[in-house]
């Protein structure tokens, strides 16, 4: 079968790499002033990160490795050094949100959950002592664990390209808008783990409401079934007595199907579906018991051992939630 | 060899001369040997003693003998300032080389006798970048895997 070659020689694949070029530069232009190198100080020492505003009034981004912890933290814009405030800090999904005392221009927000495999992605940072520095690439990928270990929820997999210095950056589409935050890279560098924009509105949404992030516990154990009913291997093996999930009505042995909006297939989505939780949401759940579709409202609560504060208490997962061993 | 090989060989020693000439090498090697030694001293300390030799062979008072070593200090003093132009050069000073003026940077060697243009004297860590004081750079941060990575994929929630 003869397949259409990508780069032909009758000039197509010259347009077409005109095409990219010009639409990274329309992104580097529209988005690229909202993006910030910013600095700061921590136990070992100066460290420098990227950044990116999402507001006019110097609200801004960054991940939990640059402004999460670190003191005296400060924000290049426009040839100024702002000293900067920590609003509030996430360990859990692993961002910060900063702010300045300035009129700044903003990046404007993209639905992550839109991008399919392959969409072409745009990340714009500061590596090393660089200036701001576009990297162009495509969604490799949705992923929940990583090497065998588990994020707190799903990360957008980048193949593109990113270096030191860039932990923070803002991932866009096409469009110049935001759909993540550089959390991480993969091995070598020629990728990156990024935390969905939606992700990180809801630790933003929580701190504007509670001024605190406030996760939602509803008292479960889960686990695989041995098979799946009705599309999911989500089988709640415990509901903890005095729970959320007892008040409802929810009982060892039903089938999660669905948590809020997120459908459930297997136990890794649960920990992806009860990162959106907040304390005293209602959230619609949807089980399936004995072959029968069952629809409960559950109330989620603060934690047992609920996390208040931007760390978790010793013995505690960093994402808030308790894990079993 | 026995005692007998010994005494014959003794007694042909006894006999033994050396060349006409190793007397005349001799000499000259001593006198070599004597020029070298003497050169090893300080320049300044050989024409200072021949010039006292001099002096005491023709017997001289010492207030000749003082004007004349002021002379001849005067003369030193007026040669080296000849030899170097303009006279208003400060001394070299190793940890500090002039920075280079690209609009005249041959001036800085020239020796003609117009005055130099002032040098900008820079110390050497600011005009050498092999020799700048290195500046601390941040940590450039980018994690290696998401700060929330938990173990274990069984979950109470």
């Amino acid at each position: 079968m003869a397949v259409a070659p990508l780069f032909g020689s009758d000039g197509e694949s010259g347009k077409m790499l005109d095409a990219i070029q010009q639409q990274v530069q329309g992104v580097f232009e529209k988005s690229g002033p909202a993006v910030v190198r910013i600095e700061a100080t921590d136990t070992h020492g100066r460290l420098a990160g990227s950044g990116f505003f999402i507001d006019p009034n110097g609200t801004l981004y960054t991940s939990y490795s640059v402004g999460g912890e670190s003191q005296d933290i400060t924000v290049h814009f426009r040839g100024e050094r702002h000293q900067a405030t920590r609003l509030v800090s996430d360990l859990r999904s692993g961002i910060a949100l900063l702010k300045i005392e300035a009129q700044t221009p903003f990046v404007s927000f993209g639905k992550a959950r839109e991008l399919a495999l392959a969409t072409p992605v745009i990340a714009l940072g500061y590596p090393m002592e660089m200036p701001l520095t576009p990297s162009f690439g495509i969604v490799g990928g949705f992923d929940g664990k990583y090497g065998g270990r588990f994020f707190a929820t799903t990360h957008i997999r980048a193949n593109l390209p990113v270096q030191r210095g860039e932990s923070g950056a803002p991932l866009l589409n096409t469009k110049g808008e935001v759909v993540g935050i550089l959390i991480s890279t993969l091995d070598n560098g020629s990728a990156s783990f990024v935390l969905p924009i939606e992700a990180a509105e809801k630790v933003r949404m929580d701190f504007i409401r509670f001024r605190e992030v406030r996760p939602g516990w509803i008292g479960l154990a889960v686990k695989a079934a041995d098979a799946p009913a009705a599309g999911s291997t989500a089988l709640i093996d415990e509901v903890m007595a005095g729970s959320p999930a007892q008040k409802a009505g929810l009982t060892a042995g039903d089938i999660l199907l669905q948590i809020g909006a997120r459908q459930i297939s297997v136990p890794a989505d649960v920990l992806d579906a009860s990162f959106f939780l907040t304390a005293d949401d209602g959230v619609p759940v949807r089980v399936n018991r004995a072959g029968t579709e069952v629809q409960l409202e559950v109330q989620p609560a603060d934690p047992p051992t609920a996390r208040r504060a931007s760390l978790p208490p010793a013995g505690v997962a960093p994402h808030g939630l308790k894990v079993g061993q | 060899m026995t005692d007998e090989q010994l005494s014959a060989l003794l007694r042909l020693k006894r006999y033994e001369q050396p060349p006409a000439e190793y007397f005349d090498r001799l000499l000259r090697d001593i006198q070599r040997r004597q020029r070298t030694d003497l050169l090893r001293r300080p320049l300044w300390k050989i024409a200072f003693e021949r010039v006292q030799t001099l002096f005491c062979e023709h017997s001289m008072g010492h207030m000749p003998y003082a004007g004349a070593m002021a002379a001849v200090l005067v003369a030193g003093i007026a040669a080296i300032g000849w030899l170097t132009p303009g006279g208003t050069a400060p001394p070299q000073n190793p940890r500090f080389i002039p920075e280079a003026k690209s609009a005249a940077p041959q001036r800085l060697l020239s020796l003609q006798s117009d005055p130099a243009p002032p040098f900008d004297w820079q110390p050497l860590s600011t005009a050498q970048p092999g020799f700048a004081p290195v500046v601390p750079q941040p940590r450039y941060v980018m994690d290696a895997r998401p700060v929330s990575y938990e173990p274990s994929s069984s979950f109470n929630f």
